[in-house]
């Protein structure tokens, strides 16, 4: 079987080339990385794209409807909140805090507990059983609630809120990339490749984690919809600093009374997080799927 | 098991037969390093394996796997696969790595062209031979192979046993290896042990093995070998 | 007779490339009460041409056949659940890894009491009246197992897949197949990996239910070597095209096709000739992958007799009962090849 560089060049695609190029094919999944893209932009951005100052002290019409009902206007798009501020500028930081939010506790939580996983899953004996146990033990509670303890014992804030989420989803990573990582352990290319001498960290870096692709894309994935909903959760229940910077569960909360008279003040921050959570599982889904297509070839 | 001894001089075969559970795989498990013995000791060249440091020990004993397909981490280009056993045990310049890879990739019948290739777009045969390659890639004294050509296909089989053959003119390697097929051991190997329950009850060169068997276990092996259901 | 009696039948499968014609219009002729080996190297369509009979069909497959019987039923022109009925009754497959065929979390005496053929109600009414449950679960399983070579079927029976060795699942998924005293049994690869003396019992045990009970059994294997000694029919197949076939006798004395040839070879005969460590014969090159098929006879690239004329596939020819494709055969004497008739 030669390849005749000749007559047919048949590039030599790498691993991540191919499942670009098999993501890219995938139409739908594609859009919902543009999505992803953008939603990420509009968070970092979101204080430059805001039409008003984001503490928007500039009082205006109150409880004012979005520009397309009837008596709203084109200075505030989406109408204004019952305190006169723009609504527009309220829903984009809503979103950098939520999103921005997610985002940095899912980056946290991977890099933790890879560093965490990896080592009970490569060591042996005590360290290895006490790091694994105790993790068990933890995962007994559930999620949210650990969040809620967590953030009860620190103080209501933003940030402590972002610490408390993160701390609470740490213990299931931990645990799914000590499983992937066992398992990968046992195939019979790392077995050659520790008969060859290799390092533990050579280990890691060449045999098991450019074939745990899969897996940890499902991890983040599951880590970050999470996150978005138990900072959303967290704020809706008045655990963060819900007057001056809203995040999007927050937003609801404070607006809930105004439900009868002006619906888009809740109506717009729930369809925020369900269209950040649509995304970003569409896209993933995208990815894991060309991942599999790759790697069953 | 054991206690078991037994000795192999260089460039000379050793077959491990016996049925399964015999032991025999934990027996070559061993002398690779996979497995530690309890007691005892394994000597290579008059040394003992204990007293080699792991870069000596990858140095004079590699082993092959009995899937290609799954021992090559599908990832990994053939080239890193090939020059990480030389980066990790040897002082080799990348200069001299590449030439190494060159030349151990012509001994095995691969082009050079397969260096940028990934496992998967290899066909089983050139996979075996790149797992071939990766372990003759130290120069080892002896290659261990635990079952290699059970799940082959007949003619596929006989191209890597033709494979090895060569090698073993042309480098003067020991091989160790576990096979079924009492055929196969005939052709290949210069000395038998046969094992049952973790004990070796015959060891002896192949042809006295075959014309004059001691134990039952190994005439009953034998006697598999040739069926006649005719009769 | 012919239990089985198929005519090219044909199976196209579709992929990212296109269709591909995997099995290339084999016919398999299996006869009553006889051991039919079919011999390919992986990739040659035999597990194919199984499920085939069988009607395990992918949703990507195209299976067209000019004539597909078993006996008097034409399994083309079933449903798929007058098909399942067959299945059971008339044909039963034993597979390569026994032990993932059986459920590792059931006992093997329920796994094989599940596939009896159950009591209709009527039955077991007749059975409450007369009282004479004549013939009880316990004692059917257990004459199966004996029936299989399987002495302590006690333990066997209390036993989980895992705690058994591959040997003994072997003889009891054999057990559950001659259950339901199917006309013919597919063994599919039912000794690759498995040692030499557990290969030989479990083929010994198939060769003895061919004798002793007239079972059909169509037996696909990867190796020549070690199944051609108990077929009565051979038929060799190679990348989905048949190759030769024929019986036992013609095919060892007389092998006409180069692959065959190559395939006899792989036998290992220890005479004189035969040197010790020197290269063993194989055809050259290996099996192309199903996307690269080459066009007609598809050993031409690797055989060492093809001319010009073989990328027309060859028709198969008709020498006695002696079928084979090839332009170039070795002929023999007696054979002429002026009697032979076209099909």
């Amino acid at each position: 079987m030669l390849i005749n560089h000749e007559f047919c060049e048949e590039k030599i695609q790498s691993p991540l080339q191919y499942t670009w190029s098999t993501f890219k094919a995938n139409s739908i999944a594609f859009t919902a990385m543009w999505g992803v893209i953008i939603l990420i932009l509009t968070a970092v951005f979101a204080d430059f794209i805001a039409p008003s100052p984001a503490s928007g002290e500039a009082v205006k019409q109150l409880l004012l409807p979005p520009y397309w009902a009837e008596g709203g206007n084109m200075v505030s798009l989406l109408g204004t909140d019952a305190l006169g501020r723009d609504f527009l500028t309220r829903l984009l930081k809503g979103i950098q805090l939520t999103l921005g939010g997610a985002l940095l506790i899912t980056l946290a939580v991977a890099a933790l507990g890879t560093l965490i996983g990896a080592t009970a899953a490569l060591t042996r004996g005590i360290k290895a059983s006490i790091l694994h146990h105790l993790l068990d033990a933890l995962l007994i509670i559930p999620t949210l609630l650990t969040a809620l303890i967590l953030i009860v014992l620190f103080g209501p804030s933003y940030e402590n809120c972002l610490i408390a989420v993160s701390l609470s989803l740490l213990p299931q990573f931990i645990r799914s990339i000590y499983l992937s990582i066992e398992s990968e352990l046992n195939k019979q290319y790392i077995i050659a490749l520790r008969l060859d001498g290799a390092t533990n960290i050579r280990l890691l870096r060449f045999g098991i984690f450019p074939n745990m692709a899969e897996p940890i894309v499902t991890l983040l994935n599951g880590i970050f919809t999470l996150a978005i909903l138990e900072i959303s959760t967290l704020g809706f229940l008045g655990f963060g600093s819900p007057f001056l910077d809203a995040e999007l569960g927050a937003l609801i909360a404070t607006n809930i009374e105004w439900v009868f008279s002006s619906p888009w003040l809740v109506l717009f921050p729930g369809l925020a997080i369900f269209i950040i959570i649509l995304i970003f599982n569409i896209f993933t889904e995208g990815l894991r799927h060309a991942i599999i297509k790759v790697e069953d070839q | 098991m054991g206690p078991n001894s037994f000795s192999l001089a260089q460039g000379k075969t050793l077959a491990i037969v016996g049925q399964s559970g015999s032991g025999k795989s934990s027996l070559v498990q061993m002398i690779a390093g996979l497995k530690t013995p309890t007691s005892g000791e394994i000597y290579i060249k008059g040394k003992p394996l204990s007293s080699l440091t792991q870069q000596e020990r990858c140095r004079s004993i590699r082993m092959i796997f009995q899937d290609p397909s799954s021992s090559l981490n599908p990832k990994i280009r053939i080239g890193r696969i090939l020059a990480a056993p030389l980066a990790l045990n040897t002082s080799l310049n990348e200069q001299e790595i590449e030439q190494q890879i060159k030349e151990t990739l012509s001994l095995v019948g691969l082009l050079p062209d397969y260096l940028d290739f990934y496992p998967n777009m290899l066909s089983p045969l050139q996979q075996h031979q790149v797992a071939l390659a990766r372990a003759m890639i130290l120069n080892p004294d002896i290659i261990i192979a635990d079952q290699i050509f059970a799940m082959l296909d007949i003619s596929l089989r006989f191209k890597i046993v033709n494979l090895l053959l060569t090698i073993q003119q042309k480098k003067n390697v020991s091989f160790i290896f576990v096979a079924h097929n009492m055929n196969l051991v005939r052709h290949m190997s210069d000395r038998i042990i046969v094992m049952h329950n973790g004990l070796i009850v015959e060891d002896n060169t192949t042809e006295a093995i075959y014309n004059a068997p001691q134990s039952t276990f190994t005439k009953r092996l034998l006697q598999s070998d040739q069926p006649d259901y005719r009769k | 007779m012919a239990l089985l009696d198929i005519r090219n039948l044909s199976i196209d499968i579709a992929t990212a490339q296109g269709k591909v014609r995997v099995i290339d219009k084999v016919s398999l002729t299996i006869v009553e009460g006889t051991i039919h080996g079919l011999v390919g190297e992986s990739g040659s369509g035999k597990s194919l041409i199984a499920k085939a009979i069988l009607g395990v069909h992918k949703s990507n497959w195209t299976v067209t056949a000019d004539r597909m019987f078993l006996d008097s039923t034409d399994l083309t022109k079933l449903s798929s659940d007058e098909r399942r009925k067959i299945m059971g009754k008339e044909i039963s497959m034993i597979f390569q890894y026994p032990r993932s065929y059986l459920d590792p979390s059931k006992k093997i005496f329920t796994q094989i009491k599940e596939v009896l053929p159950t009591d209709t109600l009527k039955q077991r009414f007749m059975d409450k009246i007369k009282r004479t449950s004549t013939y009880s679960t316990e004692l059917r399983i257990k004459e199966l197992l004996h029936k299989v070579g399987i002495q302590n079927d006690k333990t066997v029976l209390a036993s989980y897949p895992h705690e058994l060795s591959e040997g003994i699942c072997q003889k009891v998924m054999i057990a559950m197949a001659i259950a339901n005293n199917p006309r013919l049994i597919i063994a599919d690869e039912p000794t690759t990996s498995m040692e030499a003396v557990t290969q030989e019992q479990i083929l010994r045990l198939l060769y003895k239910l061919n004798q002793l009970h007239n079972t059909t059994i169509l037996l696909l294997s990867n190796n020549f070597g070690s199944i051609s000694n108990l077929s009565d029919y051979i038929s060799i197949i190679y990348c989905g095209q048949t190759v030769e076939s024929g019986s036992y006798k013609q095919i060892m004395k007389h092998p006409m096709h180069p692959y065959t040839e190559a395939m006899i070879k792989t036998t290992l005969n220890f005479d004189e000739s035969h040197n010790h460590k020197s290269q063993l014969y194989t055809l050259p090159g290996s099996i192309p992958s199903t996307n690269k098929l080459p066009i007609g006879c598809r050993l031409g690239p690797r055989c060492p007799r093809a001319q010009s004329t073989c990328v027309i596939t060859p028709q198969p020819v008709n020498y006695k009962g002696h079928v084979i494709r090839c332009h170039f055969p070795t002929l023999d004497d007696n054979k002429d090849a002026n009697t032979s008739q076209r099909n």
